[in-house]
């Protein structure tokens, strides 16, 4: 992929810690040095959250890439795998917890074991927008039990219809390439 | 200990167990391909984590609510795509916002719509989450998908909002 190759591959790394410090300098500059601590300490709770989760997730990502036999994962979740493959892939994103820490590397590992972009965008959207999770632990809480079940109902077309979208008009059946 | 926390760490065993336990599946594989996972993307987490505190910081609740304010119409729905799309990643602002605007008055509506926005076409999440972890031609195809069914989310939001008299 072309984005691996420019600064020596880590182009994303730098770019993210680009904006991270930018963040931080304007924060101290505009907000003041109390603002800028109270962000920090908050993040520094944010990194406390995420970190075991995440690296939990890493060890799933080797797991479930050696557990997955590519041609099983293929025919699953792969460019011919029509409706059904879009619902397992939805479905997987809806019940699995935790962050875009863990999502996304699982994303990756989906990609890598055969899965087409169309399951890959099913599952992160229905990760984002059906998420049980989040469901019970923040929209029920939030936005009422009425208003979050009937949202999180007429929500449950949109992953489907992401992943039927993308294999229509932007199909990509190799998707990620093993990191050198 | 959270549920989350506590699905992962059930999902790592029953998967690492099955790893141990299968004929012709090697852990050692399974940790060569965490590892090199862990090279690539740990560098990229740790300062991703400090854009959420700092962003959130830095887009103060009032602001928000007040570019909501009484607007109504259009606008008031335009501001609440952009405003979902902005905002930090993570429920944990986005939703008591949205309970915070719901009792100052906000439409039921635009602040479904926020919500929707956040999910489907949240930019922080694209630009720091999925950019450099999945990559660019998958990162740009799942931002297209989200685009594509954001009206129907919003149909959605204002059907809700007809349906719950609100």
């Amino acid at each position: 992929m072309a984005e691996r190759k420019r600064f020596g591959g880590h182009g994303p790394t730098l770019f993210v810690w680009t904006i991270a410090i930018s963040l931080g300098l304007i924060c101290y500059i505009y907000k003041g040095e109390a603002a800028f601590y109270r962000a920090f300490w908050v993040d520094v709770g944010i990194l406390e959250t995420m970190a075991p989760r995440f690296l939990l997730g890493l060890l799933l990502v080797g797991f479930l890439t050696v557990l997955a036999p590519r041609e099983a994962v293929a025919r699953a979740l792969g460019a011919g795998s029509g409706f059904k493959g879009l619902a397992i892939a939805a479905g997987a994103g809806a019940l699995l917890p935790g962050g875009p820490w863990v999502i996304m590397p699982l994303t990756l590992a989906i990609a890598r074991s055969g899965a087409d972009a169309g399951a890959c965008v099913a599952f992160v959207v229905a990760w984002s927008s059906l998420g049980l999770n989040r469901l019970l632990v923040w929209e029920m809480p939030f936005l009422g039990f009425e208003t979050a079940g009937l949202r999180w109902l007429l929500a449950v077309p949109l992953p489907l219809l992401a992943g039927l979208a993308v294999r229509r008009w932007l199909p990509l059946a190799a998707t990620v390439k093993e990191p050198e | 200990m959270s549920a989350s926390l506590i699905i992962i760490i059930v999902l790592v065993l029953v998967a690492g167990g099955a790893v141990i336990a299968l004929p012709g599946k090697s852990f050692r594989e399974a940790m060569r391909i965490s590892l090199s996972q862990a090279v690539r993307v740990v560098p990229i987490v740790l300062p991703a984590a400090f854009v959420a505190g700092f962003l959130a910081e830095l887009l103060p609740r009032e602001i928000v609510a007040e570019l909501f304010g009484a607007e109504g119409g259009w606008l008031g729905y335009a501001i609440a795509i952009a405003a979902g799309a902005i905002l930090p990643t993570g429920p944990m602002v986005v939703l008591p916002l949205g309970a915070a605007l719901l009792q100052a008055d906000a439409g039921l509506a635009p602040i479904l719509t926020l919500y929707a926005s956040w999910t489907l076409v949240n930019l922080q999440r694209l630009f720091i989450w999925e950019l450099p972890l999945v990559g660019q031609s998958l990162a740009v195809r799942r931002y297209s998908g989200g685009l594509l069914v954001l009206p129907l989310a919003i149909a959605s939001a204002v059907l809700i909002a007809w349906l719950l008299g609100r």
